[in-house]
């Protein structure tokens, strides 16, 4: 199971993912990096198809980048964490859905540390730790095989 | 109409101008004088209201008008092209913010709107904008994340420039050498908002033909908590301390 963590702590926030990518009793890699860099004070992790992540993830951060060219200022953890539930948001209802839970984490010099949990419909909650602990999810719902006794 | 127009009506002269921008500009001089001054903790933008009738409703349509949570603008020109573009800027300040999530930054709007205005210097079918805004807001300081006042100028070209003080419309000349004696030089001595509104006032009354009162000019002001327009005997207030 896919495990994405994230707290508040006095001046830091701790982002945290498992690296393992595997489907059922087949184990791809366990040197599966999650974590993507928004902006100088800003990251997030991400978890689900791993397709979408990828493509979901790469987009947003290449729109944070060029916020941070157009303007001459990086986007704040708010406006990022807002920025990618409004695209997940919009995605939703399209031909093309991203599915892919997120902890978004920041440490802005204005606001302090700050951790936001997004799921793939679009859910986002500003909270002091956030964690989503997820299973695989496929169309017509899947669960892992139980384990031999 | 537009349709039939593939080409800009906007072209260049030999001598390179684009007339119909300096054209767009002599209708900006010839419009009702407005005022911006920048001062410490706000930002103030005021304008005259000129009624060519007694018989005129003073405070059914207004000039001043808020764009977003702290940002307003003010013109010198035409109306009817202001109104456009105070719905185009309100539109796209409210996008931003179902966007990121929070409230656009002043220059970042101001951006938009200028390149509103330059793209009716270059499409088909269209005229320059006969309007001069000033937009007064307050933004995070790029180096320091503390939030300052600050003011900036959109021509119908589409350029746009910062401000500490300034006016157009009429006289405006005239107005600004006013300023540039009042405002002052050492940027640290910083000055009031209220000295700011009063040297607003004071600016617009040089070039005021006939008594000056609360129903005749319009004031907006920004400060730390927002973008408001002065009520008429808030405006009398500042009027009777003159």
């Amino acid at each position: 199971m896919e495990c994405l963590l994230a707290f508040v702590g006095k001046d830091f926030v701790l982002i945290a993912a498992d690296a393992t990518s595997r489907r059922s009793i087949l184990t791809y890699t366990q040197d599966l990096d999650r974590f993507v860099k928004l902006t100088s004070t800003c990251g997030v992790v991400g978890a689900g198809d791993e397709g979408d992540r990828v493509q979901f993830l790469e987009y947003i951060a290449k729109n944070v980048q060029l916020y941070k060219m157009r303007n001459g200022y990086e986007l704040s953890t708010h406006g990022v964490a807002n920025y990618t539930r409004r695209n997940i948001a919009d995605f939703l209802r399209s031909r093309t859905p991203y599915q892919v839970n997120m902890v978004i984490a920041g440490c802005d010099r204005e606001t302090g540390p700050a951790v936001y949990f997004l799921d793939y419909l679009g859910c986002l909650n500003k909270q002091n730790y956030a964690s989503a602990r997820i299973r695989l999810q496929l169309p017509g719902g899947f669960a892992p095989p139980t384990p031999h006794p | 109409m537009t349709e039939r127009y593939s080409f800009s009506l906007t072209t260049f002269s030999p001598s390179g101008k684009l007339v119909q921008i300096e054209y767009a500009l002599a209708a900006v001089n010839a419009g009702a004088p407005s005022v911006a001054v920048k001062a410490r903790n706000g930002a103030v933008i005021a304008t005259e209201k000129n009624f060519k009738s007694c018989l005129y409703d003073e405070h059914s349509v207004y000039k001043i008008e808020q764009l977003s949570q702290s940002i307003g603008m003010v013109y010198s020109g035409m109306g009817p092209d202001y109104r456009v573009l105070v719905k185009a800027a309100r539109k796209r300040a409210v996008s931003y913010e179902l966007l990121y999530g929070e409230e656009i930054p002043t220059v970042q709007l101001v951006m938009r709107i200028a390149e509103v205005m330059q793209e009716y210097t270059q499409s088909g079918g269209v005229r320059p904008f006969g309007v001069s805004l000033l937009v007064a807001g307050y933004d995070r300081d790029r180096t320091t994340g503390a939030k300052v006042p600050v003011i900036f100028q959109c021509d119908p070209s589409g350029a746009y420039f910062a401000w500490k003080a300034t006016a157009l419309g009429k006289n405006h000349l005239n107005s600004r050498a006013f300023l540039e004696k009042r405002y002052p030089k050492d940027q640290n001595e910083g000055l009031e908002l209220e000295d700011a509104i009063h040297t607003a006032i004071l600016t617009l009354k040089e070039s005021f033909d006939g008594q000056m009162d609360q129903n005749n000019i319009e004031i907006g002001v920004v400060e730390e908590t927002g973008f408001r327009r002065l009520l008429p005997a808030e405006i009398k207030d500042y009027l009777d301390t003159i």
